[in-house]
């Protein structure tokens, strides 16, 4: 829990996210702190990513396969600064590869061009949401 | 003789039927039987079960009667040494009785089985004590049961936390498992939203199918269309464990902030996270942002459009307010919310940036700091990833702080 005190996230904010996913010190020492590396990883600031977690705590419940899948799908698809994208929409990060891959394959299937499709995604990170 | 017995000690004329008749009973003479009973009846009652719990043990397992008590004791006890209470022995033993049948290597061998597979020994423990009869399955059994669990589209990891929240996936056939994922797709999902979902929420496999089409008619009630229930069911499956009272309640809580309860569909629809937020973290979220200066309308107004500011930090709401403010547009904050989802370092890098080129950034022409990148990069030939490392607000805003320490 001290991980999550040492990016600025305060005890009261920890209640609010206990409130939606149970207790937090259930989840593993070492599965938090990975959690919060990945978030490093992609570039996230210690601000990005206490929006994230205090935003959506579920990020916390989530295997840290799917995260990685999930991000290597969006970067296969060219979604630059990814970073950003979570800091805007934290509740992407809740999507499974699939979910990305069905989306973007629909709007393909639409006659869009991928870039276009790029473009919406990092113009409005809620689009995914919007069908 | 043996008959009146076993009435006398409380079993039906069904029960003693099947326990005279019973193989690796029926040999035994009337007389001897009835010893052993007497022995072994007393047994039990001394290690703390309850009649009821020998009746219900014998007519499931009639051979519990013909165990020597020694035998039997050293099962208990094995169970105990295993990690179980003395309790949970007994419950163990009386829903599955034929645990007085293994030896104490067979019930080791399971475990170690599992553990092999991944599954830790809490994790073991519990699998057990809910379906004791996992103990009788051949190791070649349950290792094909976890790879059709995994055929389904899950990792080992998957399987373990599945299983552990429903251990009866041992005991299920994959048949059936099988029909459980269609029946719940037929209400508009795909197999691999299913798969996720129940994946994310293990408890949502024990649901009745009717539990969810009621779940989703109630909510069409209430206000969603079907086609939202299920668009927010993939968002927070755990809708489906929320009692109808539950959600009226939250719906009936937000209303009284201020809003009308069209709004309070409409924002639930665009973030159903909000049923899995306490009503008194969405209070206190509205009076946060009123401390910040904004009046119950603007705030109405804000959230009603972006609803995912109740689930934002203060410090977030925060520096955007700060950041919209110190280049004149606070005005973008209420009356252009939606706005509010760019991350504030992509605005401030963009604001910089049409500093250094001498384009002025105010309230006529604001939608320019929230340009599509591609309009972006093909005017200024400049990417967000640049951009942002370029105008770095973090370092903006290390530096302004320690300038204030100064």
């Amino acid at each position: 829990m001290q991980i999550l005190y040492d990016i600025g996230i305060t005890q009261e904010e920890i209640k609010n996210m206990m409130e939606q996913i149970g207790d937090i010190s259930k989840i593993l020492g070492e599965n938090l702190e990975e959690k919060i590396k990945i978030l490093e990883f992609i570039g996230c600031s210690k601000n990005h990513i206490k929006n994230i977690v205090v935003a959506n705590p579920h990020y916390l419940l989530r295997e840290n396969s799917d995260i990685l899948r999930l991000i290597a799908k969006l970067k296969e698809f060219g979604v630059g600064a990814i970073n950003l994208l979570f800091d805007s929409n934290p509740f992407l990060l809740n999507k499974d590869d699939f979910e990305i891959e069905e989306y973007i394959n629909e709007k393909l299937s639409d006659g869009e061009l991928l870039e276009d499709i790029v473009d919406d995604i990092e113009s409005n990170p809620y689009v995914i949401d919007e069908i | 003789m043996l008959r009146k017995f076993l009435i006398n000690l409380g079993h039906t004329e069904k029960q003693v039927e099947k326990i005279v008749n019973y193989i690796g009973l029926s040999d035994y003479k009337e007389e001897t039987l009835i010893d052993k009973i007497k022995d072994i009846y007393p047994f039990f009652i001394r290690k703390g079960f309850s009649e009821q719990q020998i009746i219900h043990m014998a007519s499931l397992f009639p051979n519990v009667y013909s165990y020597s008590t020694e035998n039997m004791e050293s099962k208990i006890d094995g169970l105990i040494s295993i990690g179980y209470t003395k309790e949970e022995a007994i419950e163990i033993s009386v829903q599955h009785p034929a645990i007085f049948s293994y030896g104490m290597e067979k019930i080791n061998d399971r475990i170690k089985d599992l553990q092999d597979y991944g599954y830790t020994n809490k994790q073991i423990l519990l699998v057990i004590k809910e379906v004791p009869s996992i103990v009788g399955l051949s190791v070649e059994k349950i290792q094909k049961r976890l790879k059709d669990i995994e055929t389904l589209g899950y990792t080992s990891f998957d399987v373990i936390k599945i299983s552990v929240k429903n251990p009866r996936l041992f005991t299920t056939s994959l048949k059936r498992v099988k029909k459980r994922i269609t029946n719940i797709e037929k209400l508009g999902y795909t197999t691999k939203d299913v798969i996720k979902m129940i994946k994310n929420n293990p408890s949502l496999y024990t649901l009745s199918i009717n539990n969810y089409k009621n779940k989703i008619k109630d909510m069409v009630k209430l206000g969603y269309a079907g086609e939202d229930v299920i668009k927010m069911t993939k968002k927070l499956p755990a809708i489906f464990c929320y009692s109808m009272e539950n959600i009226k309640n939250k719906i009936d809580d937000i209303i009284k902030i201020g809003y009308t309860n069209e709004e309070v569909i409409m924002m639930t629809k665009i973030l159903p996270t909000l049923f899995s937020m306490g009503i008194d973290c969405i209070k206190q979220r509205f009076d946060d942002i009123r401390k910040l200066g904004y009046t119950k309308e603007e705030i109405i107004e804000m959230t009603k459009v972006l609803p995912a500011i109740y689930s934002y930090s203060i410090e977030n709401i925060q520096s955007k307010k700060e950041f919209y403010e110190s280049v004149g547009l606070s005005w973008i904050i209420v009356n252009d919310t939606k706005q509010l989802m760019q991350s504030v370092d992509l605005s401030y890098a963009r604001y910089e940036f049409y500093k250094t080129i001498g384009k002025n950034v105010t309230l006529e022409n604001y939608n320019c700091l929230f340009m599509d990148q591609k309009q972006f990069i093909k005017r200024y030939g400049i990417d967000n990833k640049t951009l942002i490392q370029e105008y770095n607000y973090q370092r903006y805003m290390e530096e302004k702080k320690n300038a204030n320490t100064l």
